[in-house]
């Protein structure tokens, strides 16, 4: 059965399709309600005063909604109430009940920045129609046009560039904010995708990639639903701010911790997580891999781990050669032996044992149809174990074993490696580097390693410093240690989704480009039942294949090192490792060279076309001043796509105004927190000009097919070999007439129909609901490593698969890899989880800048909203310790210039004594131009990245969409305040 | 003032609320989202401690003294409550002021209504904060009532809330000098005083107000304290966890809290404290009065019963595992009521 073609689950019913709502409505704001009051009170007003306020709570409508393409972590229902044609406000829809008696419900999910979107989408912010420049960039000189000319002028570009410098010179950027799990995100990658344009992978790029997890354990898309939080007993949050970032899910915090968990919070600064725990451990700023090593190692050296544990779901006993430092390799002691068999020692046999269900090094990328082996190994993955099946491996010792040559040499499980690197993290040596009590060290050993299920709540916001794979490593250290992970309320919470296959298959139509055999195995992702389940690391091996051969996605960091400028920053050796002796220069040289990163245009060619949807870029890179200077002379054409104006829109040459989320149709990111996926349905019509991004990447679609056709252009092939044809574009796009324009609607049911996760379900009933309970996880895919299973009237929980099941984890050696013996790691000593202490990114200046998502705004979507801004300052603010403002002759309100060597910028100052000294809070996403000359807070951001995250080829470590990848860093730099006169 | 046959009260719990204003918003917009209201919010949340809004309310008298005579208040203006400031969007980004053009509040912030957002007091790392949500407490002796000559101020006599009248008000403001609480605001485009309406329009159909039923922290009890079914009720008057702010203004307020449990404070090594909260006791009882303490005494003894893993009736109360027995008897959803 053909997956892309089947068309079964195509339900599409004239009902379910919504209006086409393309008509213009002026520019000018509805106008507010004259008609008299509807609603509860129409047939029985109070007849006075009261009428006001019966009126203000009065209706025509309730409309499902939510906050679509929002990129909030969250999927919250809505109730939208429509008045007089306008979105006068929304409420929860609290439709969610329990999972079971023993936990409490989801209700009513929601914040602050969803209760008054109803006000942002009328903001003067909105774009109202059709945008071109006419002064300088950046100078706000605009004359309005219409989509004809602007849908023209950029499919002229397109096929310009095309033409003359490649289809690859065509970039395409949704950020993350561009993403939910519909038609519009669909339609946005879909068009491009079938151009063979670049594709910008920015999940490293805005610094939200764990690479701890994924070096740990080949995966990091975990987590479970929320409501499994309250199974724990012991919850730590670790480099994050959950109150801050997770405001319909802290409850579950709150409420565990009078259920009797102990909430502990782990962050250098009293932040509004901190204040609602039990215990707050203060580590200096950057250090919390020294913290996580010293816990590691009282509970090494009290004995308090798991040995079976240990032994079967960790690297911990397989054995490494004393003279190499490497694995010991079957390649090693049998001749003709594989590169990627790995050996433990036999306690009982006190022999070699082979390590079973090992995953050795992924599919390689070399000529095409390696992708039908991948599908070819299906049965063989299927059976894959680290069930030890009574082999009992050696965690301590040292033994001698024969080579094939004869020689011998000595190898001890990694075990004892480890236990020389934890001796360095005595609780002692970890105060003098952390700050942190010894006593509090072992406190937090001891109570993890006692507790029935400790989970470390530990995301994106952990991801963002120079070493924040260390911080991660560290961590699931001492969960594996423990035991505690795989199982209610326990483990490594990052953030997960359910997969919503059909997604995924739209936005990346590349089967038309694959061999036939390939074709059945797309399915298969689709979430195949347990009986036949790939493994973890076949699905990400197929996604490999699939976002590395047919289409070009590109990872950010690399890209805009090679075309942005980073290199001047990153590149400076004051800002990198000093213990590793390699040059980000040199390996990234080596890593382009082996097309360990993929990038697009390759080194040597510039990027000409710039598109991109709903992000921000000038706010959200690293130095944006830098950007506009060595990136943006390179385009001949820039477009922004977003329903606001932002910093990037007003850099652009074109803006085109999309529609908000209350004025489409569509889902909202699955995350897996809730059961259930999220559907906002249509309140209003598109505002203004506005359109939906389905149909404008299908009109784009039509336009540039139009003109390839009427200009005669030939079929062109990307730089991977793939054939595209832009005078079929458009027919591609709609599946030839299947889902046109103002048919987004279709698509939705092609979504639905090809995701197991909702199966069954038509999007005529969702929209009326507003959220359908899950029925699968949907199965191990790009957003989705959840490796636990749903089930109903139960919490979900990660890692299940792993601990229950005993199947292998992605990683080289198909556990939780705690040693990773890639040459680059053992030069760098980062073999073993380590603390380094952080760079001075930025010079030589006595504070640090952290910070973190702020509460107030879904990275810039509402920095500009006024009850927002309203709420707090009114205007970009960070937080200083009370004794180093004074020190500066700072006080509170003042306005100050923060500095370094890289940049600087102009905020107001808030003095509190919950930041550490040496701290310097700035919270995200404040727009560049809220700062004067626009010089936002990214201008102090050098964001070096770690060289060792350039490797690739090694077991896990290998680049696919969305995973290993260099990140953007911007927590920690150096930098100084001074105090100035005005903003 | 005829005394009204039943009391609403409100139980915010401080342990559970997170500061993220989304009942300051529910409540912008379901009622004071129009001219001439930019600046009021009838429910806010600040940092304490601080001095809030308006700026040193709680020095700004009013409410009644020990012998129940009115004590004299101020008279918060605009700038102390925190004005509502606006913005040059148009010119930033529309109107071709070149590449530097700022966006920038006006007039020039000096206080808003969540100035001191996270910042507390003490010294680190011994700092403390915690959120305290306002709003009008419905006080069974309303001080801005017995200020208004023109009787425009009156206590519903079903359900005890303090309604002002805004046909009958003539913007004296004398309401505003007498709430101890500082919970009115007056209206320039209307010259009336303004005021939260305990979401009359929701609660005479059965709906909990706003702020309630939008809080995603789950914070908020709501009932009829005499309904001996209710989780307002039990909180209040059985387990006397719930305690009202300022007591001793004299006014009988209807809105209580579960007072906050922080993290341990630290000795001078860096260590966990057991002797000493890290919430100084004197802070709680400033501003919950001496009752504070027993709260805070049977809240802990039950909290250690679940530490031991025990079930304590009290912290199930607290966890409301089914979120609708929060609101009961007002738990109607509003999408279900016939239009």
């Amino acid at each position: 059965m053909n997956g892309m073609d089947r068309r079964e689950f195509l339900a599409v019913s004239a009902g379910a399709a919504a209006v086409l709502s393309l008509q213009h409505l002026g520019c000018t704001t509805p106008a507010p309600s004259r008609t008299p009051a509807r609603g509860p009170f129409a047939g029985e007003p109070y007849g006075d005063w009261r009428d006001i306020y019966g009126k203000k709570w009065s209706w025509d409508k309730i409309v499902r909604g939510t906050h679509l393409m929002a990129d909030c972590i969250a999927a919250c229902a809505w109730d939208l109430y429509v008045r007089d044609g306008v979105v006068v406000r929304e409420e929860q829809n609290t439709l969610y009940p329990q999972t079971n008696p023993d936990l409490p419900d989801f209700n009513p999910r929601g914040c602050q920045k969803g209760a008054c979107y109803s006000d942002h989408m009328y903001a003067p912010s909105r774009i109202k129609y059709p945008l071109k420049r006419v002064g300088p960039r950046g100078s706000g000189k605009w004359q309005r046009i219409s989509w004809d000319e602007a849908l023209s002028e950029i499919a002229d570009k397109i096929i310009d560039t095309v033409n003359q410098y490649g289809s690859e010179c065509v970039v395409y950027d949704h950020g993350t904010t561009q993403i939910d799990m519909g038609p519009d995100t669909a339609g946005g990658f879909r068009v491009f995708a079938l151009m063979g344009s670049t594709i910008i992978d920015s999940w490293a790029g805005v610094g939200d990639l764990p690479m701890g997890v994924i070096q740990t354990l080949g995966l990091y898309n975990m987590d479970g639903t929320s409501d499994d939080w309250f199974n724990s007993d012991y919850i730590i949050a670790w480099v994050g701010n959950p109150a801050y970032t997770r405001i319909p899910e802290f409850h579950f915090i709150t409420e565990a911790r009078y259920k009797g968990a102990k909430v502990v919070h782990i962050s250098p600064d009293l932040n509004a997580s901190a204040m609602h725990a039990d215990l707050w451990v203060n580590p200096r700023v950057g250090t919390d891999a020294a913290l996580g090593l010293g816990i590691a190692h009282v509970i090494v050296s009290e004995r308090l781990y798991k040995e079976d544990v240990i032994k079967e779901q960790t690297d911990l006993p397989f054995l490494v050669r004393s003279d190499t430092g490497r694995f010991l390799r079957e390649a090693d002691v049998v001749e003709g032996g594989e590169e990627t068999g790995y050996y433990m020692w036999d306690a009982r046999r006190q022999r070699l044992a082979p390590a079973p269900g090992v995953e050795g090094n992924p599919a390689s990328l070399g000529e095409k149809p390696n992708a039908l082996d991948v599908a070819r190994s299906l049965g063989a993955h299927h059976f894959r174990s680290i069930r030890l099946r009574g082999l009992d491996p050696a965690i301590e010792g040292r033994h001698t074993v024969k080579l094939k040559d004869g020689s011998s040499v000595e190898v001890r499980p990694v075990l004892e490696l480890l236990k020389e690197r934890l001796a360095t993290y005595a609780p002692e040596r970890v105060r003098a580097i952390t700050g942190v009590h010894p006593d509090t060290i072992r406190q937090l050993a001891r109570e993890i390693a006692a507790a029935k299920s400790a989970m470390i709540f530990m995301s994106w916001g952990a991801c963002k410093h120079y070493h924040s794979d260390l911080f991660q490593r560290a961590a699931l250290l001492v969960l594996a240690l423990t035991g505690q992970f795989g199982k209610p309320g326990a483990g490594m919470r990052v953030g997960a989704w359910w997969t919503i296959h059909g997604f995924e298959i739209l936005s990346y139509d590349v089967a038309h480009l694959l061999p036939p055999l390939l074709r059945p195995s797309l399915e298969l992702m689709a979430g195949a039942p347990s009986t036949v389940r790939p493994t973890a690391r076949l699905m990400d091996d197929m996604m490999k294949v699939l976002t590395r051969q047919y289409s070009l996605h590109t990872p950010l960091i690399p890209w805009l090192y090679t075309h942005g400028g980073l290199d001047r920053t990153a590149g400076r050796a004051a800002y990198g490792d000093p213990a590793f002796p390699r040059s980000v220069e040199s390996c990234a040289k080596e890593s382009m060279e082996k097309d360990w990163m993929p990038v697009y245009p390759r080194p040597g060619k510039d990027p000409k076309v710039f598109i991109f949807s709903g992000v921000n870029p000038l706010r959200r890179w690293p130095t944006p001043s830098r950007i506009r200077e060595v990136l943006w002379p390179k385009l001949d054409l820039i477009v922004s796509i977003n329903p606001r104006m932002s910093s990037s829109g007003l850099q652009a040459d074109l803006v085109l105004p999309a529609a908000g989320w209350y004025e489409k149709t569509g889902i909202k990111f699955t995350m897996s927190y809730v059961p259930y996926v999220i559907a906002g349905d249509q309140a209003v019509a598109p505002l203004y000009e506005s359109r939906r991004e389905w149909d404008i990447g299908a009109l784009l679609a039509k336009r540039i097919q139009e003109r390839a056709r009427a200009r005669g252009v030939k079929p062109h092939q990307d730089p991977l070999g793939n054939t595209h044809d832009l005078n079929k574009v458009y027919d591609r796009f709609t599946k030839k007439g299947e889902m046109r324009e103002g048919e987004a609607d279709k698509a939705m049911d092609y979504i639905l129909g090809h995701s197991k996760s909702v199966r069954g379900v038509k999007w005529s009933e969702l929209r009326r609901e507003g959220a359908t309970r899950i029925k699968h996880t949907g199965g191990y895919m790009l957003l989705n490593h959840i490796c636990g299973d749903y089930e109903e009237g139960k919490a979900v929980y990660p890692l299940q698969w792993n601990r229950v099941n005993k199947e292998p984890y992605p990683t080289m050696t198909a556990r939780q890899q705690f040693y990773i013996d890639h040459p680059w790691y053992l030069e760098a000593g980062e073999a073993l989880p380590t603390h380094k202490e952080p760079p001075e990114a930025g010079g030589k200046y006595p504070l640090r800048l952290t910070g973190g998502h702020t509460r107030w705004s879904i990275h810039s979507i509402q920095r500009d909203q006024r009850h927002m801004l309203r709420l707090q300052r009114g205007q970009p603010a960070v937080y200083m310790n009370a004794d180093d403002a004074r020190r500066r002759g700072l006080r509170d309100g003042d306005h100050a210039r923060l500095y370094n060597d890289v940049g600087s910028f102009i905020a107001a100052v808030k003095v509190s004594p919950s930041v550490q000294p040496g701290q310097v809070v700035c919270y995200h996403a404040w727009e560049p131009y809220q700062f004067k000359g626009r010089s936002g807070n990214q201008e102090v951001v050098a964001s070096p990245f770690k060289a060792l995250h350039l490797a690739g080829e090694y077991g896990h470590l290998y680049y696919r969409a969305y995973y290993a990848a260099p990140s953007h860093t911007p927590r920690g730099p150096t930098l100084e305040v001074e105090k100035v006169a005005t903003s | 003032m005829t005394e009204p046959s039943r009391q609403l009260g409100m139980v915010i719990d401080l342990n559970k609320c997170i500061g993220c204003q989304t009942c300051t918003i529910a409540c912008k917009q379901l009622w004071t989202n129009e001219e001439g209201m930019e600046y009021m919010w009838w429910n806010i949340v600040t940092t304490v401690p601080g001095k809030g809004t308006p700026r040193g309310w709680e020095q700004m008298g009013g409410g009644f003294d020990e012998k129940g005579q009115a004590r004299t208040g101020h008279l918060p203006t605009v700038e102390e409550f925190g004005p509502a400031w606006n913005f040059n969007y148009d010119e930033v980004f529309f109107e071709g002021k070149g590449p530097t053009a700022q966006l920038k509040p006006s007039p020039e912030p000096t206080w808003g209504p969540n100035w001191e957002e996270d910042q507390g007091a003490g010294e680190y790392p011994n700092s403390y904060y915690f959120y305290l949500p306002r709003l009008c407490n419905h006080c069974t002796r309303p001080a801005c009532l017995e200020a208004c000559p023109r009787q425009a101020i009156f206590k519903k006599e079903e359900n005890g809330s303090v309604i002002l009248n805004e046909d009958k008000c003539n913007g004296y403001r004398f309401c505003m000098e007498a709430c101890p609480y500082k919970r009115i605001y007056f209206n320039p485009k209307r010259f009336i005083g303004q005021k939260c309406i305990l979401c009359f329009p929701r609660v005479d159909k059965g709906v909990a107000p706003g702020c309630v039923r939008m809080c995603p922290g789950r914070a908020r009890h709501f009932g009829y304290l005499d309904d001996e079914g209710g989780q307002v009720h039990k909180l209040v008057n059985v387990w006397k966890v719930a305690v009202p702010l300022h007591p001793e203004y004299g006014t009988g307020p209807n809105i209580y809290y579960v007072p906050p449990v922080l993290p341990a404070a630290l000795d001078a090594e860096g260590r966990p404290r057991t002797d000493v909260p890290r919430v100084p006791k004197e802070y709680l009882r400033s501003l919950f009065g001496p009752a504070v303490d027993e709260a805070l005494k049977v809240l802990n003894a039950e909290w250690d019963r679940t530490r031991r893993g025990e079930r304590s009736e009290l912290m199930d109360l607290l966890i409301s595992r089914k979120w609708h027995d929060m609101l009961r008897p007002f738990d109607h959803n509003p999408a279900q009521i016939a239009t």
